[in-house]
């Protein structure tokens, strides 16, 4: 009992100088980065606006078409490569395919003005052309993570001549789906107040965004995930993964103060993505235009995005070639667990594969 | 209806492992024939059952409108509140600033954008300088075709 106690202490205070750290870090401007040593070798080939383009080029090239990885704007993207042998990039390198990832760079007070379009059709859309210029093809496999796949399904949408295949990861779509508090407190989150946020800070600040991430599980973020250290600790590894989780969940950057706007009004509160109403730069947003083959992946425990928020997506789009791909894990566990790296992702180079020709 | 059958079953399992199990646990200690590991699963046992219960509750009562209406309007409070005291502590500071003749923030930031701005076009010259030291003839040629591209 004393041990528990000692050990949970121990934890729950490592986690709370982490959380300021993250908290002070996200103050400055620009925010302070603070990412480990990558685990697989990467050059960065392009930077504009707020994105910088990495690639980690295959040792063993069998694909042709470049897979282009759009993350999430939320946390930092060394998620997907985190540990040896349990990076999503590596393992994607090693079924032979040419990865690019995109680094969104967190918005500096003077970027509050970015909204979709900055980033779709600005960033979004001058990186996959980047990737077109230095392979020399017309189309790219394009994979988007969380809120990144967003921005990649409006891509897919706005610039369907540009996208072979495309794959979402745990992505936000329908968000009627109130079986979530935080989708359900989302809708009662009033224009006035997102106006507020901007006039105070001009873009929504990482400690607001991830005071609403620990607002999705509460008990488990404040006490949960110590108790499952302690009971844990005897299994290999697991005390290095967990802080290495920990690291990235208090990697928050700011959110643009546009785009926090239409993330809460438009996606969220009114669900106009999922209602063929989004407008993004003078366009409306059709998802009916994206006719391409797609992979829809879900986390059937995913505790921040619901399965029933991802699932429409697949009889949304107009592709004939459709497949929605349910996984045993949570949230993060697509880019984080084991399991995914031995199951998960060699079923979606499989995929992407049988259609690269 | 689900989330309530599940509520239902983890409170009886919480109370059934606080109850019965402990106190047979004990009477087993007491006999010499339970280990430490009996008490330790009965423990853990009611302990997911609690948290599970715990998450359950805290997830009615956030799904609740009036308890989103409330977080919205203290959310709005808070920052409302938050904007009067950024204007009032600029206004007086300002105020000082321009008394002892140090720039404001506001300058500052304007001499930050114009810096980034000049770093911003030496980054593009150094990288289109690159591109046509190394890029082959082929993908020239792309780029000429479609100069817009080439940032």
């Amino acid at each position: 009992m004393i041990e528990l106690i000692t050990d949970f202490t121990r934890a729950w205070t490592d986690g709370l100088v982490r959380t300021l750290e993250g908290f002070r870090r996200g103050l400055a401007d620009p925010c302070i980065l603070d990412d480990p040593e990558p685990v697989t070798p990467y050059q960065v080939i392009y930077e504009e606006g707020r994105v910088q383009l990495r690639h980690y080029p295959a040792p063993d090239r069998r694909q042709a078409t470049p897979l282009f990885l759009v993350y999430a704007l939320f946390k930092r993207p060394w998620l997907l490569d985190m540990l040896p042998g349990r990076s999503v990039v590596e393992s994607l390198n090693r079924q032979g395919f040419d990865v690019y990832l995109t680094d969104w760079l967190p918005p500096r007070s003077s970027d509050r003005w970015r909204g979709f379009d900055a980033y779709v059709n600005g960033d979004l859309a001058d990186a996959v052309r980047a990737v077109q210029i230095a392979e020399d093809v017309e189309q790219v496999s394009v994979l988007g993570y969380c809120s990144g796949g967003i921005l990649a399904a409006i891509y897919a949408a706005l610039h369907p001549e540009n996208v072979k295949n495309l794959v979402t990861l745990t992505l936000p779509f329908d968000m009627s789906a109130r079986d979530r508090p935080t989708y359900a407190m989302m809708q009662h989150l009033e224009p006035e107040t997102i106006d507020l946020v901007t006039a105070n800070y001009g873009n929504c600040p990482a400690w607001m965004v991830k005071a609403g991430f620990d607002a999705m599980a509460p008990l488990h973020n404040a006490i949960d995930k110590y108790v499952g250290l302690y009971r844990n600790r005897h299994l290999d590894g697991y005390a290095e993964t967990f802080a290495l989780i920990e690291r990235w969940m208090a990697s928050d950057v700011p959110l643009a103060g546009k785009l926090f706007r239409e993330l809460a009004i438009d996606v969220f509160r009114e669900n106009r993505l999922a209602r063929n109403e989004l407008a993004v730069g003078g366009r409306v947003v059709d998802v009916r235009e994206i006719r391409c083959p797609l992979l829809n992946v879900i986390g059937e425990f995913d505790e921040v995005v619901p399965p029933s928020s991802s699932l429409p997506f697949a009889d949304a789009v107009g592709s004939e070639d459709k497949r929605t791909l349910t996984f045993r894990t949570g949230h993060i566990g697509p880019a984080a667990s084991a399991s995914a790296i031995r199951k998960l992702w060699p079923a979606i180079g499989g995929w992407l594969a049988e259609r690269d020709s | 209806m689900q989330s309530k059958i599940r509520s239902f079953e983890d409170a009886t399992t919480l109370v059934r492992s606080l109850v019965p199990d402990l106190k047979l646990v004990e009477a087993r200690r007491l006999l010499a024939a339970g280990p430490d590991k009996a008490a330790a699963d009965a423990a853990w046992t009611a302990y997911d059952a609690a948290i599970r219960l715990a998450n359950s509750s805290l997830e009615a009562v956030s799904r609740q409108p009036a308890f989103g209406r409330l977080a919205n309007r203290g959310l709005a409070s808070l920052l409302r509140w938050r904007r009067v005291g950024a204007a009032v502590r600029d206004a007086s500071v300002t105020a000082l600033w321009q008394a002892l003749n140090v720039p404001t923030a506001d300058q500052l930031q304007i001499v930050r954008i114009e810096i980034e701005a000049l770093r911003a076009e030496i980054r593009k010259q150094e990288a289109a300088r690159e591109t046509r030291r190394r890029t082959p003839e082929r993908a020239a040629r792309r780029r000429e075709a479609a100069p817009a591209v080439a940032a």
